[in-house]
């Protein structure tokens, strides 16, 4: 989110997009949801590449936040949860989705949380970011 | 000049009369009076018109009805991988309404073709957005879905059917309504209204002497009352504004209302308000209003589905729906929708074959059980409950608000069904206070409650034993007291030795209090998990009181244990009294691994337009750190496995790793067990409502009630927690010590890093043989 912030600033949509699914390629890659999401040529948010149930909610639950819908954002991760309520990108997707909303003692719980259902590497030093450690 | 002019006056007057007497002879002036009376009348019904047409456009031009709050049950969703039955899907298909049909063409149809199941998904607006429908292709392999394609016959990552609705929030009326447009209607539904209804409703001005008359004709040809002679503006305003009292009075009130209302709204105005006011059912105190709300009341199915046959069974039930209900009686109701389909022949509206081919069709009505308005009041209950202190309650009952709730149908239909199958087989003889039951489900990671049964008896709208039946919980209680000790890995580990010894304590009300183990035997020294397992009452009441009784209800309390616990030594063994519902709650923070949440039954509420108003998000909050949690969890494994949860594997497939603990009181008065898997809690309680003796034990009773539920949800094995602070080490248990994993007896338990034996203790087995006899016979015992 800091990133997206930033890249708000400038005004950079088709840059911030690519930015946007590069971290979430980052933050899933190699996941037990099997996201098959290229890194080198994104395809466009509102079509995503994902064949499973939870990558699509949460390729969905990202694109929402990115157009502030965060309503629709949080029914979405709801929605991954239910499926797979041990997925570590879905709570930190989630932890993402508090900070947008100021929800910063809720952001360090699902964080946490992410972390203890044994994210992989790449996701663990997300998470750990998002944390300040 | 007044004198003056008085004279004259007086003159004149005295000179009239004769004349005034002949005028007095003349006969009375009836045609003055007449315009007199005529013009006060007028006057009169002028004003009286004034009056009402005022009544009509306030009432009209403002909110016309209260619309109840829709409850909706979470939606089935589809996906690869998603654990489901064929028989559960087609099962709940059929609870929404949905059509088998050999093709599937249109939206809330499906077609089986063996293990593959083609669905036609209704749209419907969600919370987080629209569903279109959309045609799929589900194919099944050992309850599991391995295939979803849509329509062109391309992966489909999801589907999501639309929700079932499982209630409503009345207002004191008890109408039930959906309101539908004009627009949204089938096909056949307004021509066949006002063929049967009123044919000239687009030509009259509110009343139609020729609707009368023709009425009269049609009526006499047909030898019974097939038309009324009222038009749909006369029946709407006597059911917007006037009484169903049959009198002159109100006749005229209509017939002035009639032509205000037509003055002020159009034809289409009138006759939307007319497909969404008409009564058209009941049951019990619910009055079914309007088309659609009819459409699910009967046939389980949205109005816009429905076909010739049924569209004209709602139009015969118009007439008199006490009278041609079609499920107290399905002979009349046929006659007159055959009536009906006549009619619409007759008038050209459809040809005579479509007519009779629709004849041939039964009435197509699903059973009441089935579109029930509440047909899962424990669940409503705990809706209502949250909502009311969120919501007022003239908003709940009047401004159709949609909630959606997070209770699976399907869960809460295995859960329903263990509380009564089991509680049938437990009842020893007929009594006139049979056993009692109660169950709550939720999701073991997130705290979604998916069900709450709260009597045996499905449906039964009274006591909920899950939320407001508080009794002692027993040994439930007892992981908060061997967690208090875990989470001090210097003094305890899982294989620290306890006494199970008999003790007296002061009860901190000048007595004492002398707990008693189940078996009337004290089992020495046992390692801690053992006395888990076992649920001996003297170590544990030893190690909470070498604990401290306030770290023990500190820890209740960060277990999700709201109310203030006393601090007397016998809560240690469940003396107090807490209802299923605070018990999910405890055992809730255990499945999730330390993370306390409050359990969720409303995801979201949205308004009449479908706007989001509040969303009930999932929070966390560590309460527990994953070592002492995955300690106590492998403690909970082994009652499963060796302790008093054992029963459960008559049921549950051996080899799915679950936790549990039973929990039994005073004179076996309670019968409890809470427990989990990776994805659901559940806990159980089994009683009498007047306290009586059960002769039950919580692994006797409970027990099997929560094996049979676990073993039909298809639940998914415990896993271990992650934690680096965790080592796992092969010990002998009975000289806790370090042993090797070839040994005799020898375990694999985890111990938080630096608490770990760390004397070698070799393979000898120093169980006590007495302990072995006594277990196989309690084992033994437990199942009679």
């Amino acid at each position: 989110m800091v990133l997206i912030r930033r890249f708000r600033g400038r005004g950079h949509r088709s840059s911030l997009q690519r930015l946007l699914l590069l971290v979430l390629a980052g933050t899933v890659a190699g996941c037990s949801t099997s996201v098959l999401m290229p890194t080198d040529s994104p395809p466009a948010l509102s079509s995503p590449q994902h064949h499973d149930a939870v990558g699509t909610l949460l390729s969905e639950a990202h694109q929402a936040m990115v157009e502030r819908r965060l309503g629709d954002a949080e029914g979405l991760l709801n929605r991954a949860m239910r499926i797979n309520p041990t997925s570590p990108e879905v709570y930190y997707q989630m932890a993402l989705l508090r900070q947008a909303q100021g929800r910063t003692t809720q952001v360090r719980q699902l964080a946490e949380r992410a972390l203890s259902l044994g994210p992989n590497a790449a996701l663990t030093r997300d998470i750990k970011r998002l944390l300040g450690r | 000049m007044e004198k003056k002019s008085t004279t004259k006056k007086g003159s004149v007057a005295r000179k009239r009369r004769p004349a005034n007497r002949k005028q007095q002879r003349d006969p009375v002036p009836w045609k003055a009076i007449a315009l007199k009376v005529g013009l006060t009348f007028m006057v009169l019904v002028g004003a009286y018109a004034v009056y009402l047409d005022a009544a009509v456009i306030k009432q009209f031009e403002g909110k016309k009805w209260a619309i109840p709050a829709k409850v909706f049950a979470r939606p089935v969703e589809l996906y690869v991988g998603k654990k489901i039955t064929i028989p559960d899907l087609l099962a709940q298909l059929q609870r929404q309404g949905y059509q088998p049909v050999e093709k599937v063409s249109r939206p809330g149809t499906f077609a089986r073709n063996r293990n593959r199941l083609e669905v036609y998904s209704r749209g419907f607006h969600f919370p987080d957005g629209s569903e279109p429908t959309r045609r799929a292709t589900v194919e099944f392999r050992n309850g599991e879905v391995v295939r979803l394609t849509g329509q062109d016959r391309r992966t489909l990552p999801l589907l999501r059917l639309d929700p079932q609705p499982i209630g409503g929030i009345f207002p004191a009326s008890y109408e039930d309504r959906l309101l539908i447009r004009l627009n949204q209607t089938p096909r056949y539904l307004v021509p066949a209204l006002l063929a049967i209804e009123d044919q000239d409703f687009y030509s009259h001005f509110g009343l139609s002497p020729l609707s009368i008359a023709r009425a009269a004709l049609v009526n006499l040809k047909a030898g019974e009352v097939v038309q009324g002679g009222s038009t749909i503006t006369q029946q709407l305003v006597k059911n917007l504004f006037l009484t169903n009292e049959r009198s002159l009075a109100r006749k005229v009130k209509e017939a002035i209302m009639a032509p205000l209302l037509e003055l002020h709204a159009s034809k289409d105005e009138i006759l939307e308000t007319y497909l969404n006011e008409v009564y058209l059912g009941q049951q019990g105190r619910r009055a079914i209003h309007g088309f659609a709300m009819a459409s699910q009341f009967y046939f389980a199915q949205p109005l816009q589905e429905l076909d010739l046959a049924r569209t004209a069974l709602l139009v015969a039930i118009v007439k008199g729906p006490s009278y041609y209900d079609p499920r107290r009686h399905p002979q009349r109701a046929l006659a007159r929708r055959n009536l009906v389909l006549d009619v619409l022949v007759e008038q050209a509206i459809i040809p005579a074959a479509e007519a009779s081919r629709s004849k041939n069709l039964p009435l197509g009505v699903v059973s009441r059980e089935m579109v029930s308005s509440n047909d899962f009041p424990a669940y409503i209950d705990v809706v209502r409950a949250q909502l009311r202190n969120d919501y007022n309650e003239k908003d709940l009952t009047s401004e159709g608000l949609r909630i959606f709730t997070n209770l699976d149908p399907m869960i809460q239909r295995k859960a329903q069904k263990s509380v009564t199958d089991i509680l049938k087989q437990l009842d020893s003889q007929p009594q006139d206070t049979p056993l009692q039951g109660a169950m709550v489900v939720s999701s073991a990671q997130t705290g979604d409650l998916l069900a709450v049964v709260g009597d045996r008896n499905p449906g039964y709208a009274g006591f909920n034993r899950a939320t407001e039946a508080r009794r002692p919980v027993g040994s439930l209680i007892k992981p908060a007291i061997y967690l208090t000790a875990l989470e001090r890995p210097d003094h305890y580990t899982l294989t620290t030795h306890i006494n199970d010894q008999p003790l007296k304590i002061s009860d901190g009300r000048g007595g004492y209090w002398q707990p008693q183990n189940y078996s009337r035997k004290s089992h020495g020294k046992v390692p801690l998990y053992q006395a888990l397992a076992k649920s001996y009452n003297q170590a544990a009441a030893g190690t909470g009181m070498a604990v401290g009784l306030a770290s023990v209800l500190d820890t209740l309390k960060r277990l999700g244990i709201e109310q203030t616990l006393p601090l007397y030594p016998s809560v240690l063994l469940g003396s107090s009294s807490m209802s299923p519902v605070e018990i999910t709650n405890m055992y809730q923070t255990i499945a999730s691994g330390g993370y306390q949440m409050p359990l969720r039954a409303i995801d979201a509420v949205v308004d009449s337009q479908g706007k989001p108003l509040t969303r009930y998000s999932l929070s966390v909050e560590r309460v527990v750190q994953p070592g002492p949690m995955e300690l106590l969890r492998t403690g909970l494994g082994l009652v499963m496995t060796e302790g008093t949860g054992r029963g459960a594997y008559q049921y549950v497939k051996p080899g799915v790793a679950l936790g549990g603990k039973s929990g039994t009181t005073n004179d076996l008065r309670d019968s409890w067990f809470a427990g989990y898997s990776n994805d659901l809690v559940a806990v159980s309680w089994v009683g009498y409502d007047d306290n009586r003796p059960t002769r039950l034990t919580g692994s006797s009773g409970a027990l099997k009630v929560w094996g049979h539920f676990m073993a039909s949800a298809q639940v998914q094995p415990v896993t271990a927690l992650n934690d680096s602070n965790v080592s796992r080490k092969w010990v002998n248990p009975q000289a806790d010590g370090l042993s090797r994993r070839d040994c005799e007896g020898a375990r694999l338990l985890p111990y938080i890093k630096g608490s770990e034996p760390r004397v070698y203790r070799g393979c000898k087995r120093l169980e006590k043989v007495v302990d072995d006899t006594d277990a196989v016979i309690k084992r033994f015992l437990e199942w009679f």
